[in-house]
């Protein structure tokens, strides 16, 4: 973040009136339903119930409480790491063969873009589809070892299948990320080092990669953030299920708020991953990004 | 220079992973063209039927996608006109607490669906809001708006600030200098921009999920629909599921050269 721009200026009073319907709008469309949802999250609201009142902090007691929610918290970080872990290897090492230079290569770099563009209730769908036990085409490959298996209805197998769903979904993204890294880098480094007979592997370990690493901490970022909060890709594929094996923070919100018609206790859920998120934002802009 | 070992060791890699990362949407295609009975059969040969468009086209299917339509392109083009000034003021004005709106604007979109849909779910019901398209084109703005603001003043910042000076000694006003010299001049990253938001916009399911029934709906929120108590009816949800990525996959090949620069907010300009 650049910390001083050049002719920076001063607000001017005249100049406040262009400003004033767009800070209007962010305020009452972004910032008052944030602050609304926080003061849900300190009340009893039941669809349905007459009954609201102001309960404190009882709904965080019952959170911090609930084996289901911690549970769940602990489904997601098994989510997040893992996914970000397999999208992270994968995509350094797609996103370093993208970068060479051989005929057709755009034709390639333009495939990786589908895959995480694609509306991802269509991904969910499609996998749904691939994974299914009777007429699924994983199914129908592994018949042929005998090694059928109903993924998505498997208690153990449905988070890692929803793992590797997810790693598919965002590997092209992390590659192409490293793919714009590598073609930042100056041509004369590389082949410097080839001319003193440098290996490839030398190479990567010594020029390459320590330019690529300020991108792999966006990348751990982004991902991070992106995965903790997945939601349309499970939803299609489990709705949490079988029983509670895939149910992630964002669906275990989602269940309370518009299935059990609890929303204070949706809500709180909601919020706890809001501040989890601001707080790993923060740390990430402060520690990490100041210190590359 | 690569030896030729090499080469086609990259080709092979690079086929492998086109396919794996194709085959799904490859094989939803071609199962869209295929009848019921033919949906169970794993056969590549069979004679391709267009009864599972007819059949969509002419369900409700098509509300949804015109809802899809207006809604996406109508929460784009508010999240423009109103984050245009809003990401000039802070990619060129100095002001108090500006890092930290920067900063807040930025993680608003990275948080949860569901912190945005819970209190706007209780806002509409009491507003009578609940399944209207302007309800849905607002609650938009919660992703779109951060976005194009960030977008927006990640672009500004490119331009050399020299130019507004100038044209403020001509006596330009702010509204001038956006309007007359920075609008042109950003075209193509309006453009992209709008695109962006535009997938975004007709990719989001859960807020809409919550606050439409069937006036609103859109394309994503109807593709459950397909999955049905007692079966699923695979061969018109692989139409459907056909119809609604093929203009995102337009959009997104377009746009490839933004695309990374927009999904990390502006950190990796590829």
């Amino acid at each position: 973040m650049r910390k001083n721009i050049k002719g920076s200026r001063l607000l001017l009073k005249k100049d406040i009136l262009l400003f004033l319907p767009s800070l209007i709008c962010l305020i009452s469309i972004v910032i008052y339903p944030l602050i609304y949802g926080f003061y849900l999250t300190f009340l009893n609201i039941e669809t349905g119930s007459p009954n609201i009142n102001f309960i404190g902090l009882e709904n965080y007691k019952w959170m911090v409480k609930e084996p289901r929610f911690l549970s769940s918290l602990l489904k997601t970080l098994y989510f997040t790491a893992s996914s970000l872990c397999l999208s992270l290897s994968f995509g350094l090492l797609l996103g370093v063969l993208l970068s060479s230079e051989v005929k057709g290569v755009e034709f390639f770099r333009i495939i990786m873009v589908i895959p995480f563009s694609v509306t991802p209730i269509v991904t969910g769908l499609a996998f749904k589809f691939l994974f299914n036990y009777d007429f699924g085409l994983i199914n129908y490959f592994l018949s042929f070892l005998n090694l059928k298996t109903d993924f998505l209805g498997n208690p153990n197998l449905a988070l890692p299948a929803t793992i590797l769903v997810d790693a598919w979904q965002w590997t092209p993204f992390v590659a192409l990320i490293i793919l714009a890294g590598m073609l930042s880098i100056p041509k004369t480094y590389i082949e410097a080092a080839k001319i003193d007979g440098a290996s490839d592997w030398y190479i990567f370990r010594h020029i390459t990669f320590p330019f690529l690493i300020p991108l792999i901490a966006v990348i751990i970022f982004i991902r991070f953030m992106d995965a903790f909060r997945a939601f349309d890709v499970i939803f299609m594929m489990t709705k949490g299920g079988p029983g509670v094996s895939t149910e992630v923070l964002s669906i275990y919100a989602w269940r309370y708020a518009f299935h059990f018609f609890n929303l204070s206790k949706g809500a709180t859920i909601a919020f706890f991953m809001l501040f989890f998120i601001e707080v790993s934002c923060w740390f990430f802009f402060r520690f990490v990004m100041r210190v590359k | 220079m690569l030896g030729n070992k090499k080469i086609i060791g990259i080709y092979v890699f690079l086929i492998i992973a086109s396919f794996i990362f194709l085959l799904p949407f490859a094989w939803i295609t071609l199962t869209s063209f295929k009848t019921r009975v033919e949906t169970f059969a794993f056969t590549l040969l069979f004679t391709p039927t267009l009864r599972n468009y007819i059949n969509v086209l002419s369900s409700p299917f098509i509300n949804y996608a015109v809802n899809s339509l207006v809604i996406s392109t109508s929460s784009v083009l508010i999240a423009l006109i109103l984050g245009m000034p809003a990401a000039y003021l802070l990619s060129r004005y100095k002001f108090k607490y500006r890092e930290t709106l920067y900063f807040f604007i930025l993680t608003i979109r990275m948080g949860p669906a569901a912190a945005f849909a819970v209190p706007f779910y209780l806002l509409y019901s009491q507003f009578n809001m609940l399944d209207t398209h302007i309800g849905v084109i607002l609650i938009y703005q919660t992703f779109n708006l951060p976005f194009v603001i960030w977008m927006l003043k990640s672009f500004i910042d490119e331009v050399p600030v020299e130019l507004d000076e100038a044209a403020k000694v001509d006596g330009c006003s702010v509204f001038r200098i956006l309007w007359n010299i920075l609008l042109p001049l950003l075209k193509p990253a309006i453009f992209a921009t709008s695109i962006l938001s535009f997938i975004f916009s007709w990719n989001e399911f859960f807020m809409t999920m919550v606050l439409t029934s069937k006036n609103a709906k859109t394309i994503t929120v109807n593709m459950p629909s397909y999955i049905g108590f007692t079966r699923i009816r695979w061969e018109e949800m692989c139409a459907a599921s056909t119809l609604a990525i093929l203009p995102i996959i337009v959009f997104a090949i377009l746009t490839r050269k933004y695309l990374v620069r927009g999904l990390t907010l502006g950190a990796v300009k590829g």
